[in-house]
């Protein structure tokens, strides 16, 4: 995209928020009044547009609307602000933005507040620009208005306006009022990228110091005056139903206030929590455990066979007459796939706080949601909108896990039951066993290859429960597919001539939900494993496949060059040690943005023939890099994360429960198990595109190529550990 | 009553002697630096130091820890402007992604360190075993052994040259 165009989406994304901001009114009391009576205001801490807030003191108060869940989103977007702002980075803190129309996002239709599918960077990076280069413009008009000169003749920077013809120099914090009152300009002069002072730099994340120190505040930090505490217990059967519980007993416990009943749960609201989670371990179940009494894994997977082989089978993608190709090929080579449900197991266990009193509802929650989350209590409390107040706390591990509502509502009407602010939490059984999970994944692959084993045609059917169907459903395709079951195959980068892509919705009883990498991260272990049997099975190099595939894609072959080099590809491996490659186009969700990159996993087993999993090269482009010491987290953590589900993840079921409870039978990768890491970042070109989830997939498959290379052995099914 | 000594101070506090020491620190205390993550000592994030050795405080009854000294996050860092070498390193190196897992990590490290001042990898991989559903094991390692340059005191030279 060139800049002349992203400064015209940026400018039209950032007008369309300032007249839905409905001239700031939506902004908190004391800034609205600095806003309006800016000219009569002597002092005090002025707005200027809803991002930027710069006091007398020279404070940058900055406006955050994203959750910060560790991908270091707040970070990145101060940094776009403070550079077209021309901001004191030192100056700059950071505060919570209100639920409110300037901080909405729109994915595919869809307008809120919240954080998810990695697109905050990609999507405000046009309009935080414009609100920096905006506010930069009013305060530089304000000086040059005070001094009598051309405005052309100050120049911005670092928190002062300059005019070097005189020599003069006027702060920001002297300027601001006077800016305030100025209308906002609607075509500011964005900075040249030879410009950027604070864009593209390896500056450090502004929480680290917080998180470094034990006084972040995470949601379960959160303590309010009067507060009392609560714990949970679900019904363990999928679909079944609390029918009694030993009430008499347990609100005898020490500390017990109450106990709260709803749909399919028992909330003990107590005086401390651990009182609350004594009683709730004392409370006996008394359930009818309805049509999924019976359900257990196996049934599951013979529900996923028989849909893949009914009638609802649906075509995601159809290029050529790959069936044809298949019957004419020399060889056709078959491979099934079967990837299990997994759980967020986000460190922070699900909580919330709430205070609900007849006329208001506030929430302090760990939430990606606050958008949608204030809309719906305001309907299920009758209330209006502006009666909802939703604090975003720190996020203990997001994943897609705490955009649920499930538990604010929880807290909500345990508030509502006990007329005090109450905090819940989850224990960490609870956790595990009540997540909206990651589906299962069945795929079916066909290739056929010719006489010199060319691969002339493919055909994948992928097969799951519908995430869609369930969280979604108006972003089902009209025949009902799901983009998320067959996304990373569907939309592969490769060109094969005869190509056919199909996905199979699955009825099943799991309560499915977004995990980071959605789809892709199974439809990558599937495809990529694919592609390297079918060059082993046509004697082709598993890297030369994928450079041939991908030959009119130049960014593709730059980071597949780039990782081969560094992992020094085709060069002789000491004994016992193999290497595997992957590589994956991260096609953001309603295709925002694509990131591609590719992934080579060195592994051996030792004597006890454990796998060890010595080194991931990983080359990364996602357009520009906001802060490369940020994206290089990200790619660490993210490989970390994929790794941890390839080796080890799973969920099952037996007599319609969850088997899995906590760390000791849903484990987690452990240091000793992390890979060294290797990245390389290849900027591409073009806006800048999401990280929170690009580098998940291609670790799992990276490293069952990597097993099959060295023992023969091919990998069909994770947690790969199992196998 | 039960008395406990934690980060310098004898607190007493009104809980069953049988409370998990995590949760008089976090409600009874306000001191929520330490996390609360599975409540059976697998994942480290409720780790303190009890007389210098790192413990799982969501597994530590109270009453077992009378008598001794209780250090958390909030009081590792006392005496130390700077802060511990351990949070200069995390520091430096940016090692937090959420946070949720770091207090517990960061006293781990430091516990290790305290036992071995210079430790390999092995020593990592060996005492280290908190969990990070982020992953940030990379950067807790090369940070850990930044810690170690950081806290490193040079032995004194046994022909060390006086000023004239």
């Amino acid at each position: 995209m060139s800049s002349r165009l992203i400064s015209e989406v940026g400018r039209r994304r950032f007008l369309a928020s300032m007249a839905a901001s409905a001239s700031g009114l939506i902004i908190p009391m004391p800034m609205v009044h600095a806003q309006t009576s800016g000219a009569t205001s002597a002092s005090g801490p002025v707005l200027i547009t809803p991002w930027i807030r710069i006091g007398t003191d020279e404070t940058i108060t900055l406006y955050m609307s994203q959750a910060e869940m560790g991908q270091g989103t707040r970070t990145g977007v101060a940094q776009i602000l403070a550079d077209e702002l021309e901001a004191d980075w030192s100056r700059i803190r950071l505060e919570n933005a209100p639920v409110a129309a300037p901080y909405q996002i729109t994915i595919r239709g869809f307008s809120s507040q919240f954080t998810a599918a990695s697109s905050a960077i990609t999507l405000l990076y046009g309009p935080l620009r414009m609100a920096g280069a905006c506010a930069r413009a009013m305060l530089i008009e304000a000086a040059a208005s005070q001094w009598q000169v051309s405005r052309d003749q100050c120049q911005a920077r670092e928190g002062a306006v300059l005019h070097e013809a005189s020599g003069r120099r006027m702060s920001y914090g002297a300027l601001a009022q006077a800016a305030a009152a100025l209308p906002i300009p609607r075509e500011p002069v964005l900075k040249s990228p030879a410009q950027f002072r604070y864009i593209g730099k390896p500056i450090h994340r502004l929480d680290t110091q917080a998180k470094s120190t034990g006084k972040a505040q995470f949601g379960i930090d959160v303590r309010i005056p009067g507060m009392l505490n609560a714990a949970i217990r679900h019904c363990p059967v999928m679909g079944g139903k609390i029918v009694g519980y030993n009430e008499a007993s347990v609100k005898a416990m020490p500390g017990v206030r109450t106990v709260v009943q709803t749909e399919d749960a028992l909330i003990v609201v107590a005086n401390h929590y651990w009182q609350a989670r004594a009683a709730s371990q004392a409370l006996r179940l008394d359930i009818e455990p309805g049509p999924q009494a019976a359900t257990d894994s196996a049934a599951l997977w013979q529900a996923m066979e028989r849909a893949s082989t009914g009638t609802g089978i649906l075509v995601a993608r159809s290029e050529g007459d790959a069936s044809g190709a298949l019957k004419a090929a020399a060889k056709v080579i078959e491979a099934e796939y079967r990837l299990p449900y997994l759980a967020h197991a986000t460190l922070e266990p699900v909580n919330c706080t709430a205070e609900v009193t007849p006329d208001r509802c506030t929430i302090w929650a760990p939430t990606q949601s606050p958008g949608p989350l204030r809309m719906m209590l305001a309907g299920m409390l009758k209330l209006p909108l502006e009666a909802i107040t939703i604090h975003v706390t720190y996020i203990g591990g997001g994943f897609g896990r705490k955009g649920q509502p499930d538990f604010v509502i929880q807290a909500v009407l345990a508030s509502k039951a006990v007329r005090a602010p109450v905090k819940l939490i989850w224990s960490r059984e609870e956790d595990t066993a009540h997540d909206f999970y990651r589906p299962a994944f069945l795929g079916r692959y066909r290739a056929g290859l010719d006489a010199t084993g060319n691969l002339v045609g493919l055909t994948a059917r992928i097969a799951a429960p519908s995430l869609l169907a369930q969280r979604n459903p108006r972003w089902l395709r009209q025949d009902k597919l799901d983009e998320t079951t067959v996304e990373g195959t569907a939309d592969m980068p490769y060109g094969i001539s005869h190509l056919q892509v199909e996905g199979v919705n699955v009825e099943g009883p799991v309560r499915l939900g977004w995990l980071r990498s959605i789809g892709h991260g199974p439809n990558a272990f599937m495809l990529e494993s694919f592609i390297d049997e079918i060059a082993h099975a046509g004697g082709k190099d598993p890297l030369a496949l994928r450079r041939h595939l991908l030959k009119n894609d130049p960014r593709a072959l730059a980071v597949l060059d780039a990782v081969a080099r560094a992992a020094g590809w085709g060069k002789a491996m000491p004994k016992g040690r193999a290497l595997g490659i992957a590589y994956h186009m991260y096609v953001g969700r309603a295709d925002i943005y694509r990131t591609r990159s590719a992934q080579i996993a060195e592994v051996s087993f030792d004597d006890s023939g454990r796998l060890k999993v010595h080194d991931i090269h990983v080359a990364v482009d996602c357009g520009l890099v906001i802060n490369p010491r940020l994206v290089e987290a990200q790619v660490q953590g993210s490989i970390g994360w994929g790794l941890s589900s390839a080796l080890k993840g799973a969920i099952s079921f037996t007599g319609g429960r969850v088997a899995q409870s906590n760390f000791n039978d849903y484990p987690l990768l452990s240091l000793a198990e992390m890979p060294r890491i290797h990245v390389q970042l290849i900027e591409g070109g073009g806006e800048p595109g999401g990280m929170g989830e690009g580098t998940v997939p291609s670790t799992a498959p990276a490293v069952a190529n990597a097993i099959f290379a060295l023992t023969g052995r091919r990998l069909r099914s994770s947690p790969l550990l199992a196998s | 009553m039960i008395s406990v000594n934690v980060n310098g101070r004898d607190e007493f506090v009104d809980v069953p002697p049988d409370t998990p020491l995590l949760w008089v620190l976090r409600e009874s205390l306000g001191l929520t630096g330490s996390k609360f993550g599975c409540g059976a000592g697998l994942c480290g994030a409720c780790t303190v130091h009890v007389d210098g050795q790192a413990v799982r405080s969501c597994v530590a009854p109270v009453a077992s820890v009378t008598g001794r000294v209780v250090t958390t996050i909030e009081g590792l860092q006392a005496d130390r402007p700077a802060g511990h070498p351990v949070q200069q390193a995390w520091i430096e190196h940016d090692v937090p992604q959420c946070g949720y897992c770091q207090s517990g990590m960061i006293m781990a490290a430091a516990a290790l360190l305290a036992a071995t001042p210079n430790p390999s990898d092995a020593d990592i991989d060996a005492s280290i075993t908190n969990l990070c559903r982020c992953a940030t094991y990379h950067r807790v390692r090369e940070a850990i052994h930044t810690a170690a340059r950081i806290a490193y005191v040079p032995p004194p030279r046994s022909t060390e040259r006086t000023h004239p």
